[in-house]
């Protein structure tokens, strides 16, 4: 099997850590494609020379998070948005999926965040443990495990909020039907 | 919603990422890089490049006018421009997004910021030498030239001089300090969690 293929492997194995990341920090379709491109071709260059001296879902992350924080958007941003965040801005239906929903209103709060707590809330949705996130990071486990706390209490609140206002347009839609 | 149910929608998501393709992966490491570091890396191969072609074009018209002062001055020139460019792209090569977050930004900010400052001062240098240079060969070519005893003649060089120089700077400004401002941002951010 050439490095390459070993790569395309590679990379379909790590590809929903890849999504999940770079979906955190796009605001349009756009963005997320040229997001999971950077991060695949940053990884490819890295590829070769990654000498295990980390876990690889370490260096995936390392490689995901420094790309997303550092890309800086050269097109305008256009009116069209992603699937998720119109589904965010229209109404809820009747017959979406609630899962999706439930998807979509959870990464709407985590983009109410300050982009490093994204990154630490992320790491901890990814079942890391305070060691791993505060490697990945740079920061001490102590910090990591008092900053997870406050972040996840901020986002319940937000999520709670959401899912209040949302329950009262259901109530709504349905007085007027 | 329970702090369970946060983790357990986050896993439900891993069934709805579509598939990818070979063709699609190979054209994603075909393409180029948007990064930061790639564009510092990309900038300087030009500059370096176009350094190196400027740099012959005038050695070769000294010699041609039997300028041998001024070609050895730019031959020296050109070496010490061609060792800084290879210790430069050294550095900026070893700059990898695999380090922890708060290391890459931290030498990412430090990298850009001396890319501004560098671009600054080499502006500042570049314009003055371009322009005493210019104004040094005009009036050796035409020395009895009416315009070189008027000081309006000097007034107007001094002005284009400072106003190329300030849109060179702004131009800078324009195009890396909101970077520069994010980046720091980032760190600061990271540096409050800490």
């Amino acid at each position: 099997m050439s490095s390459k293929e070993f790569f395309n492997t590679f990379v379909r194995d790590q590809k929903a850590i890849i999504t999940k990341i770079c979906r955190s920090y796009s605001d349009s379709e756009e963005d997320f494609q040229d997001l999971f491109q950077e991060v695949a071709l940053q990884l490819w260059r890295g590829y070769e020379s990654f000498r295990s001296e980390s876990k690889v879902s370490t260096w995936v992350y390392r490689v995901a998070l420094n790309v997303c924080l550092t890309h800086f958007k050269k097109r305008k941003r256009k009116p069209e948005t992603s699937s998720i965040d119109n589904m965010l801005r229209e109404p809820v239906q009747e017959g979406v999926d609630p899962v999706h929903e439930q998807v979509a209103i959870l990464y709407e709060g985590i983009k109410q965040l300050k982009e490093i707590e994204r990154a630490i809330i992320l790491l901890y949705l990814e079942d890391k443990q305070y060691n791993e996130i505060a490697d990945i990071l740079g920061m001490t486990r102590t910090n990591v495990g008092v900053r997870i706390n406050r972040i996840k209490s901020q986002l319940k609140k937000y999520i709670d909020a959401r899912v209040g206002h949302q329950g009262d347009m259901e109530d709504a839609r349905a007085v007027n039907a | 919603m329970q702090e369970l149910d946060i983790k357990e929608i986050w896993r439900t998501q891993e069934l709805s990422t579509p598939e990818l393709e070979e063709h699609q992966l190979e054209r994603m490491i075909r393409g180029k890089s948007q990064s930061i570091m790639d564009s510092l890396k990309k900038f300087t191969r030009i500059e370096h490049i176009g350094n190196i072609i400027v740099s012959i074009a005038m050695i070769c018209y000294f010699l041609y006018r039997g300028d041998y002062g001024f070609s050895f001055a730019l031959v020296v020139f050109l070496g010490a421009t061609v060792i800084y460019y290879k210790r430069l792209y050294n550095k900026l090569y070893r700059i990898q997004p695999s380090a922890d977050v708060h290391d890459y930004l931290l030498v990412v900010h430090s990298e850009l910021r001396d890319f501004v400052r560098k671009y600054q001062i080499s502006f500042s240098l570049l314009f003055t030498v371009a322009f005493g240079l210019g104004l040094y060969l005009g009036i050796r070519e035409n020395p009895n030239a009416d315009r070189f005893g008027d000081p309006i003649f000097y007034v107007k060089i001094a002005s284009v001089y400072i106003v190329s120089l300030l849109l060179c700077f702004l131009l800078v400004h324009v195009i890396y300090a909101s970077k520069l401002r994010k980046i720091k941002q980032l760190l600061n951010q990271l540096d409050q969690l800490n």
